[in-house]
Parts: C-alpha cells; structure tokens; sequence
C-alpha cells in the first residue's frame, strides 16, 4: 500500500488526498487507527477529504474550502455536520442571492412543464445496475431508475462517486458488470455507441477535451462527429457534401452563439464555453429523445453556463428526458424536475429538489443519511 | 545557495520553442531540409570536400536538365507511394514500417505478368492489380495481429520487412528466374509495360500512377467518410469511439490502403524502369532496397499529406539522383554515402520541432505512468489479503 511506503519514511508531516476512496470500510478503520496514533507521536496530519463522517471522527482542526477560497477554518469540537455542510455548499445568503440572480435571467417557469406519470417507465429504464470502475472496484452499486420524457433527473454529489462511470455505461463506453436498461424498451447494455446514439441518445460528455472534440479537427469537422453518416452529409462513394456541413455550422453558430472565426477554424482555437456550445449544438441535432449531460456548465463563464441550462430547460419542456449529472447545487435547484443523490456508488435519495435543504443536500452529498443528520 | 539560471537565456530557450514550434508545417519541412543540408556541408568540409561544389554537382544532377529532372523524378515514383503507406496509417495512429516488405511483394507480384501471354494493355492494369493485392495481403497480417491479439504493428511489421525480403529473393531465384540469365528474374515483355515517358531515361507513365493514387489518398482522407473516421481515430481514439467510429475498422481500412499503395511502388519500380529491368536477386534487388524506408523521410519531410508528399518525394528524388553525379564530379569527389547523411540529417531536423512539442505531453504521460504503476502497487497486497 501507498501510505505504509509513506509512513514507512518516517515522516514529520503526512499529507493524504481522499485516501479512503480506494479501501473498504474495515481498512479506513485501521487507518484511522494508524494515524491517531502517529497524531499520539507528535506527527502532523493534513487530511483532505469530502467525506464528512471521516472529517469528524480523525480530525483536530477542519478547514472548508469552496471554490478555491478557505470558507471556513473551526476546531472540531465545535463543527456540528449541519454547520459544515452549509460551509460547503455555501450560505443561506448567498443562496438568495443566486436566487435573485435567476429569476433575473428568466429561467422557464416550471409550469410550462408536462405532467409527468411516473407509474410508467420512462424513455430511460434501469434497473438493479452494477458497473465497474477502471481498476475493477464497484463503482456503481444496484442503481435502478426511470427517466422519463419532459423531466430534468438530475444526479448531483461529489465527483468521483461513480457518476462518471454511469455515464458512461449508459452511452455504450462502458460495459457493464450487470443489471439492465433500456431505453425506449430497447437494450443498450454491451451495445455500440453508434447504436446508442441511433435510439435516440445525445450525450454531453464532462470532458469535452478528450472526448467530446477532436481538437485538432476544425469546426465543421467535429460538428459531424457521430453524425458524420448521416444522409444529409454524405454523397455518392461516402464523399462528404462539405457545402452541406459548412452550411450546417453556420447555423449552428448562429443558433447556439458559437463565437469563432468560421467553419474552418480549429476546435481548439474556440475558448471552453464555445467548445461546449459546439457540443451542445451538435447533439441537439440528433434530435434526441434523451440528453445524458455530464457536467456540462463545469469551467464555464456565466453566459454560456447560462446558456446552455436555458437550452436544457427548453429541451424538457419539448418533452424530452434529461439526464443531468452535476456537482454544482446551484445547478440542482435551478434545473431539476427531480433529484438523486449519489454517494459511492449508490442514491442517498432520490426526491423533488424543493423538499430538500441546501443543507440537507449538502449532508446526503457528504456521506451522511437523514437519521444521523437529525441525531 | 543553489543558483538561478539568469533570466536572460531562459527567455532566450523560451522565444527559440515559441519559434519552433509555432512555425507553420511546410516552413518547419523547409528549415529542416536546410539544416540537413548544412550538417552535410559541414560533415563534407570537416572531411576535406568542397561542399560548394559538391552541392552544385547534385543540384544540376538533380534539376540541370530534362534528363536530369527525368531521373529525380522516376526516383520520386516509387517513394510518393511508399511515403503515403506510412503516411495514411499514420493518420490512423499506427506505426507501419512494412513499406518495405509490401513493396517487396508488389514487385514480385508484378513480374508474375510476364508468366503469361496478354493482349496490349491488360498487363500493365493486371500487374498494378496483382501488386496492389500483393501489398494488401502483406500488410493485412500484422493489421490482424494488431486487431485480434494486440501485437504492436512497429514491431510485426519491422519482422514482416525481413521474411518479406527473403521471400522476395527465394521467389526471384527459384520460381520467377530468366532461364537466359538466371541472376535476375524474367522481364515483363515490353507490351504489358509502362512506356517510358521522356526518352533515354528511366521515366515513365508510372509517375502518373504514383501521383493519381497520391490524389486518390487525399480525397479520400479528407473528403469521405472513411478518411474523416481514420483521421478522426487516429487523432483522438477515445473521441473517435464516443462518435460512433469503430477504430478497428479504420485501423484495418489504412492497413489495407497502405499495403495497396506499397505494393504498387514495387510495380512502379518493376513495370516502369527501362524494357530489361527486372529483379536482380543475386545483387540483392537494386533499385528496390530501401525504398520503403525513403519512404517513411518523405512522409515526414511531406507531413504526412498527399501533397506536401508530392513535394518532397521530388525533393528526395533529386537527393538520390544528383548524388550519383555528386560522386563522379570533380578532382575531389563526394562518395554518395554522403547523400544519405544529408537524408539522415533532415530526417533528425525534422524530429526537433516535434520533440520540442511532445516534450510537455511526454512529461505528463511519464507522470501518469508513474501514477498508474503505484496504483496497481496499491492494489497489489489488497488482492493478496482477499
């Protein structure tokens, strides 16, 4: 193991950046054990974590770090979990704050939304899903749920908690350890993601640099990845109508704002919330019956994050489904019709964003269930 | 006290990488060229030559006059079509070093022709055929090592070049012998070959091959679906999968075009030069040898573009030719060994900006690396408790 090399150097000072994710619930006991007892020899112990019940059991001293600024700096003792999600997530006035600024950008009222009959199964369907991360750990552990036409789903928590390998499960990129789902009835598990996409799936991916964009392609080049086949865009002998493609982003530039020089210009001459744009666009264009999103405002400016939840918003109320994978609460209450927690693996609730608390949020987002919360 | 390196010269490297690695491809193809040059005039002069007047030798053997640019350009023939196998699976993603080997294949495909008697015309398209199947088939084994059991295509086609030659030389000796003169193979009768273009030398209408099949590999690379799904895959895999593109396939297509393209430069070679040529087997195939691997400098000098290709396979062309003038010119004559160090050097100028580019990258990957292999020493006694 990583750490006993570390501890074996005899060190003053010992830095540990999430070291629990990777060990099971018995091996973080006996390295909360270890560590208590270097803090016995006089060592010192920076822990870095999001885990909320693992700050609380070691710790001396919590410092809450949000958006790259220190938010707050308490001794243990005194951090109730209440407090310390709130430092997290932000305050009760800022909350307002943001509040105001939404309602100032007018977003869609919810109104406008369809009646949704959740009896039914939605356009998305799992069930019992197990999926394996990269270095064969459970990473998502018996996940069953519906998505269904004219809603935002969205599954907020803290990265790294297996939504990404989600994701990437239901577009094709990943296969799947076992569990089911379908999507408008038909199985997409083990499926290409030329398949996928052919049964209605648009997919904005969380890292539009190595997955979404061929970077060094132009514009009009990664406006048809993935619909590069398309009839429209395709003559006699496979040649590419490269009028009917220039045509095509001219309009996307136009309708999604996409800011660059033309259809010719480098993707990676575009800045992040052009790139993104460009994504979006794209995958609109596959007319969808569902958007699985990941982190699609992450790294944005105010305007194209705007944007692109303003887009979002118009898709549901077109009546389609939307899956929403995010880190950022503003994001959860502005845009979901329902929300799921994820926390390793699995869904702390699943529930309307309304019901919740920025603070409960932030607790279920941490590790900790309602009961302890209350307690 | 550790010292500072003085602000001054870290600008300087700062403004030499920013200069080097901004320039535009065809300028950097140029620069390159230049310091080959000028390591060869430098090599020469360290060794008591006059580069002056040997570069003056090779330029006017290499451009001096018609039957000058004749002999570059039928040296330029089989190269344009050696540099586009390695370019076109190159923009795949893939190291084909077989050229070699698949020309090697073509040729002896193409002498197959002589073994029959055909009506004028249909000898020369049956010879590009057989060639260009030839090269295929070569180039389609390490293509499935790769596919099916992940064998690294650097390596198989490296070895393929090697059983490529000496069956190559087997066939020439053994099966396709000229019973007259049993060092060289039967030559193609004059009907079934390319007519040679301008008279009294070594060119013919193959030029027009090589440079309808550079053409045919551009439209082809940029204006189609296929091209668009193997450059897609080849800059970008992960990309390229989330878009529906099966790199397999487009591993396999480039395989396929490259082995099409290698085999018919060894059928430019055979069908194209003088009406005697045939493959010498007991000289170790002239005009055939390395070829391939010319090949792969002209790919990089031409940036792996049909075009820029063009371009450069004159330029190595001229090399070649005018070199065999450098080494007769004179009281003092340049060896053409000389030549290719010139080839040698551009090669490794052209090398610079790229390194200087993925020296960033290579760091992180390096990282990583690291990163991974502690990883899975993590893992490792976890396993070994369960």
């Amino acid at each position: 193991m990583e750490i006993l090399k570390v501890l074996s150097r005899n060190v003053d000072l010992l830095i540990l950046d999430e070291p629990t994710s990777v060990l099971t619930p018995l091996e973080v006991d006996e390295l909360f054990d270890l560590l208590e007892q270097l803090r016995e020899e006089g060592k010192s112990i920076i822990l870095i974590t999001h885990k909320l019940k693992e700050v609380q059991s070691v710790t001396d001293r919590i410092v809450v770090l949000r958006h790259s600024e220190m938010v707050g700096n308490v001794k243990t003792e005194q951090a109730t979990t209440e407090r310390l999600a709130r430092l997290m997530v932000g305050d009760v006035f800022e909350q307002e704050a943001d509040a105001v600024e939404l309602t100032d950008q007018e977003l869609p009222t919810k109104e406008k939304r369809r009646a949704v009959d959740h009896s039914r199964d939605g356009v998305l369907h799992v069930e019992h899903l197990l999926v394996r991360g990269n270095t064969g750990d459970v990473a998502v552990k018996d996940l069953s749920f519906d998505v269904h036409g004219g809603e935002i789903f969205e599954i907020a928590g803290v990265e790294g908690n297996g939504q990404s390998e989600l994701v990437e499960l239901l577009t094709g990129l990943r296969v799947p350890a076992s569990g089911s789902a379908t999507i408008n009835g038909a199985n997409i598990l083990g499926v290409s993601p030329r398949r996928i996409y052919r049964l209605g799936v648009a997919h904005i991916p969380e890292d539009r640099w190595e997955l979404g964009l061929v970077l060094p392609f132009t514009l009009a080049e990664n406006a048809i990845l993935g619909v590069h086949q398309w009839e429209q865009f395709k003559g006699p002998l496979s040649f590419l109508r490269r009028g009917r493609i220039n045509q095509h982003v001219r309009e996307l530039m136009d309708r999604f704002d996409i800011q660059a020089t033309g259809p010719n210009a480098p993707a990676k001459s575009l800045s992040g919330g052009n790139q993104q744009k460009l994504i979006v666009g794209r995958e609109l264009t596959k007319d969808p019956a569902i958007i699985v999103a990941s982190q699609p405002t992450r790294g944005l400016d105010v305007g194209a994050a705007h944007y692109i939840r303003q887009t979002l918003i118009e898709m549901r109320n077109n009546g389609r489904a939307i899956l929403l994978v995010s880190a950022d609460l503003d994001e959860v209450l502005a845009l979901s019709d329902r929300v799921a927690i994820m926390y390793e693996g699995r869904f702390m609730t699943m529930c309307d964003p309304q019901s919740l608390s920025r603070e409960r949020i932030g607790l279920l987002m941490g590790g900790v269930k309602e009961a302890e919360a209350i307690a | 006290m550790r010292e500072r390196p003085p602000i001054g010269s870290t600008r300087l490297l700062r403004g030499v990488y920013r200069t080097l690695t901004g320039l535009h491809p065809a300028l950097e193809s140029v620069l390159a060229a230049v310091v080959g040059l000028l390591i060869g005039a430098l090599l020469m002069y360290i060794w008591g030559f006059n580069p002056w007047k040997a570069y003056i030798a090779l330029l006017k053997g290499a451009y001096g006059g018609s039957y000058e640019i004749s002999s570059s350009l039928s040296r330029a023939t089989p190269l344009i079509l050696t540099a586009l196998t390695f370019s076109i699976c190159l923009r795949a993603g893939m190291f084909n070093i077989g050229a070699e080997g698949q020309m090697y294949m073509g040729a002896v495909a193409s002498v197959c022709v002589a073994l029959f008697v055909l009506p004028p015309g249909v000898g020369q398209i049956l010879g590009l055929v057989f060639a260009a199947t030839a090269g295929a088939l070569w180039s389609l084994v390490p293509a499935f090592l790769k596919l099916t059991r992940g064998v690294n295509e650097v390596i198989s086609t490296i070895m393929f070049n090697w059983i490529s030659k000496w069956l190559a030389l087997y066939v020439t000796i053994f099966l396709l012998a000229d019973p007259a003169r049993s060092e060289k193979t039967l030559s193609i009768p004059v009907a079934a070959r390319f007519p040679v273009l301008v008279r009294g030398t070594d060119l013919s209408y193959t030029l027009f091959v090589s440079i309808a099949f550079a053409l045919v590999i551009y439209f082809v690379l940029w204006h189609t679906t296929f091209g668009y799904e193997i450059r897609a895959a080849g800059l970008n895999p992960t990309a390229a999968r989330y878009g529906g593109i099966n790199s397999k396939r487009t591993i396999f297509l480039a395989f396929v075009l490259g082995g099409v393209s290698a085999g018919l430069a060894g059928a430019t070679i055979v069908m194209g030069l003088r009406p005697t040529y045939a493959i010498y087997g007991g000289g170790g195939m002239p005009q055939l040898l390395n070829m391939g691997f010319d090949g792969m400098a002209v790919a990089m000098v031409g940036r792996n573009h049909p075009i820029g290709i063009l371009i450069a396979a004159l330029f190595f062309g001229g090399l070649s030719a005018g070199g065999r003038v450098m080494q007769f010119y004179g009281s003092n004559p340049v060896p053409l060994e000389m030549v290719r160090i010139v080839m040698g050097a551009i090669v490794l100028a052209m090398s610079i900006p790229e390194l200087i580019r993925i020296f960033p990258a290579a760091k992180k990957q390096g990282q990583e690396f690291v990163g991974l292999m502690r990883r899975l020493s993590r893992r490792g006694p976890k396993e070994e408790e369960a």
